[in-house]
């Protein structure tokens, strides 16, 4: 691919009128015969072919974008087409004033990635099965290194039904073709975690059956209910729940209701389902609004529980700060463009290994470049930047906000501390569920920052040994 | 139908006497629509204002090309020339002449644009909507600058008219001014009762010498190939409508005409999925359709996410595959239902 951008000499081409190429400059000539042409052959690229013997039937002149596919190229061409009647009848004489090649988009890849970075945010998963439920497609959150042995399994063999649901009941969902809700299923090898199970059928183009696309989300572990005493004492002493285990019981209990009146209260909001008044639909809308707080609530409550648990702990993946920070910025970039704020993530092309658990990062980066956002004016930018100190490799959160006075760095790490603001979303519990899952992983969670000039949120982990094929930071 | 008061009541009532006889047409066209488009009377309207202006003008310019390009003095011919009365028109609608499939398409295709236009600047003023092209004309590559300056021209030529509906031959596809210009020929030829060669060469001149790349949507899918990859917004307020529906059509594979059509369906159910496809955000879909959407209609944020994406790109792949392919795939799956009498 040599040529980028509009030509200063268009690239021409001429067509007998059998529709031969017959005479063509070297761009157009390479893109024929890539394209399965013959020298002196039927022009064989079908979108100029095509506008050829228009112009020919019409006897008209046509000026029109053509796109090719070129390899791994795109080219995007402004092409004329114009009968030369009067030298040479049914002679068409092809000018291509335009040529642009840009490589195929990757966007798809990026997006499929920010899905599953979401889905692992939230410990949920899709499986996408063939029609006869062997496994095409998953992944783990957390179990990561065991997915490719799953791969052409049936699912009934991956996973095992956790009463009161059962296997039959998901065989005749199936055989009916329909959708699967909340399944209580294990894993049958592994970390034997517990998911709930949902799917539906996937119908093809022809309108047949081609499988099933399943979720599961990653439920608390039954056993460890009783081994929490201390964590429900804690608990007790916070005056945050009284007695039942909040991510276990009180959590899931309250996310079904939840997710019903958000989406109940979304559906009469948009009017779905007919006129409704303009204030009850507004009523509506700020129900959802609520529910979706009170559901971030539940969440950090469960986080919350889930980290002043005695036996609490962290996993030790193998992970890269620069990879995470892109990640993040990547789950928050609408969120960011909303408010016409431009996130600067760490360039890609160096490496800051380090040791922490992948979904709890993920947790605290996202935390700390949502709060960024929240309290940043609209229009600035947000940077994230890592530095290598040491035996620990940090990502530091910089963002143009308000900043916080020295006497009140200490005081956002606690809990629900909210330095007096209130209905922007938060909980106040975001910076003290990261600090605690950052000591869990051996690291830190710290704040720079002055009034007027922006705060600086520094995660630090312990730096991980590099293998000699990757450049690290101290190379870049 | 439409009554000439020049003639009697006589032959009116025996010209109504003929014409009467497809009123079962006509009601079984209003009764049992085959699409799910409403067409509403300011569509219908809009419709026939277009095409009006469209035959008068190639009709005009045929006329005037032949007087003076090849010297033709016919006195009929001279005076279609000179007036804009469209003296074609009733005799190619009488004759179904008009009623072809492409150029129907067409017609619907420009009355949709119109009413995106006109829903659009109840969002935006009309020297915002020009300003927004501003921008690309102070770009540093002067392609892109002279890309954006032929646009804002074309759209300026556009908006020049007063009439309600913006016809302009300069804005036709070559098969559109192909399919109505030799009708058009025939019927001034029997209109005039001029059987010389000079109106077909007159066709065949201005036939040669239209410029598609002159027209409003052309020269969009120019600019659009030119500041697609520079820029990631999308938006009609932030690009204007041409220029929005040249870039939406460059990244989704469908064609321009396709996605007016798709915003004229119940919810813009096509244009969202395509919008899906494009991986656009819920916040951007949701504004987009907000702008577009005409009917108080809303698209809302957990519909939207509960498509799925590959089912919707499966289906837009299918929407781009060629048109005849599809429409002969649409008329195999139709049912038989037997014969009509």
């Amino acid at each position: 691919m040599t040529i980028t951008g509009n030509l200063a000499e268009p690239v021409r081409g001429q067509l007998d009128a059998d529709g031969r190429l017959i005479s063509a400059d070297p761009p157009l000539m390479g893109l024929h015969m890539r394209a399965g042409g013959d020298e002196n052959g039927p022009l064989a690229v079908p979108q100029l072919a095509e506008l050829c013997r228009l112009s020919r039937q019409l006897d008209m002149v046509l000026s029109r974008p053509v796109q090719a596919a070129d390899d791994d190229y795109l080219i995007n061409m402004w092409v004329e087409i114009r009968p030369l009647s009067d030298e040479n009848p049914g002679t068409i004489a092809i000018n291509i004033i335009d040529w642009r090649e840009a490589p195929v988009s990757t966007a798809r890849g990026e997006i499929l990635e920010r899905q599953r970075d979401f889905e692992r945010l939230n410990g949920r998963t899709s499986i996408r099965t063939d029609a006869s439920l062997r496994i095409m497609g998953l992944s783990l959150p957390g179990d990561l290194g065991s997915v490719e042995q799953y791969i052409g399994q049936s699912l009934l063999d991956v996973f095992d039904f956790v009463a009161p649901s059962k296997q039959t009941v998901l065989v005749e969902s199936i055989s009916e073709r329909q959708p699967v809700r909340a399944q209580h299923v294990r894993q049958r090898y592994g970390k034997k975690s517990c998911y709930t199970l949902s799917g539906q059928p996937l119908i093809d183009n022809d309108g047949l059956f081609s499988g099933y696309r399943f979720t599961l989300e990653q439920e608390d572990e039954p056993e460890t209910q009783d081994t929490d005493k201390e964590a429900v004492t804690d608990m007790e002493q916070d005056g945050l729940i009284s007695d039942s285990l909040f991510g276990s019981q009180l959590g899931p209990a309250l996310r079904q209701p939840l997710g019903k009146i958000i989406a109940n209260a979304e559906t009469i909001g948009s009017r779905l389902e007919g006129p409704l008044r303009g204030d009850y639909s507004n009523y509506a809308k700020d129900i959802a609004s609520a529910g979706r707080h009170l559901m971030d609530l539940v969440n950090d409550l469960s986080d919350l529980e889930a980290i002043q648990r005695a036996n609490f702990t962290v996993a030790v993946d193998d992970i890269d700060l620069v990879d995470l920070g892109n990640r993040a910025a990547g789950l928050l970039a609408v969120k960011a463009t909303d408010h016409q704020i431009r996130i600067d993530p760490p360039d890609k092309n160096i490496k800051a290994p380090v040791k922490g658990e992948f979904r709890r990062v993920l947790q605290i980066l996202v935390n700390l470049i949502g709060n960024a956002i929240r309290y940043s004016p609209d229009g600035s930018v947000i940077k994230l930047r890592v530095v290598h100190e040491g035996d620990t490799t940090a990502i530091i959160v910089q963002d143009q906000g308000d900043g916080i006075a020295a006497e009140d760095q200490k005081k956002i790490f606690e809990k629900f501390e909210r330095l007096g603001r209130s209905g922007d979303g938060g909980s106040g519990l975001g910076l003290f569920i990261s600090r605690r899952l950052a000591d869990a992983m051996g690291g830190s969670l710290t704040v720079e920052s002055a009034v007027g000039k922006g705060s600086k949120f520094k995660l630090s982990l312990p730096t991980r040994d590099v293998t000699e094929s990757e450049p690290d930071l101290d190379q870049s | 139908m439409h009554q000439n008061p020049g003639v009697g009541l006589v032959q009116q009532a025996a010209a109504t006497g003929i014409t009467s006889a497809y009123i079962s047409d006509d009601f079984a066209a209003a009764l049992f629509p085959k699409s799910d488009i409403i067409l509403s009377d300011r569509i219908l309207s809009n419709g026939r204002q277009y095409l009006q202006a469209i035959v008068r003008q190639i009709e005009t310019e045929i006329c005037v090309i032949a007087a003076e390009d090849f010297g033709l003095t016919h006195d009929m011919i001279i005076e279609i020339g000179n007036n804009d009365r469209g003296h074609s028109y009733p005799l190619l609608q009488n004759a179904g002449l008009l009623e072809t499939k492409i150029l129907l398409e067409h017609v619907f295709t420009c009355v949709q644009r119109e009413e995106l236009g006109a829903r659009l600047l109840r969002k935006i003023s009309q020297a915002e909507l020009e300003s927004v092209l501003v921008r690309h004309l102070d770009n540093e590559d002067q392609a892109i600058a002279d890309a954006a300056m032929a646009l804002l021209v074309a759209q300026s030529r556009d908006n020049s008219g007063s009439a309600a509906i913006h016809a302009h031959i300069a804005n036709l596809p070559a098969e559109i001014l192909f399919a109505l210009t030799w009708p058009i020929v025939a019927a001034v030829q029997k209109l005039s009762g001029y059987d010389g060669p000079d109106l077909k060469k007159a066709a065949e001149k201005l036939l040669s010498r239209h410029d598609e790349s002159g027209g409003t949507q052309r020269r969009a899918q120019r600019l659009a190939q030119f500041v697609d990859q520079l820029d990631e917004n999308l938006h009609p307020l932030h690009d204007g409508l041409d220029l929005f529906l040249a870039r939406m059509a460059l990244r989704s594979g469908l064609s321009v005409n396709q996605l007016i059509l798709f915003t004229a369906e119940p919810q813009m159910m096509r244009l969202v999925l395509a919008m899906r496809t494009m991986d656009m955000s819920a916040d951007q879909a949701m504004s987009i359709f907000g702008v577009l959407e005409g009917g108080g209609q809303l698209l809302t944020r957990a519909s939207y996410n509960e498509i799925d994406r590959e089912q919707a790109a499966d289906l837009v792949k299918k929407w781009s595959s060629n048109i005849l392919y599809q429409d002969a795939q649409r008329r195999l799956n139709t049912p038989y239902t037997g014969l009509a009498d």
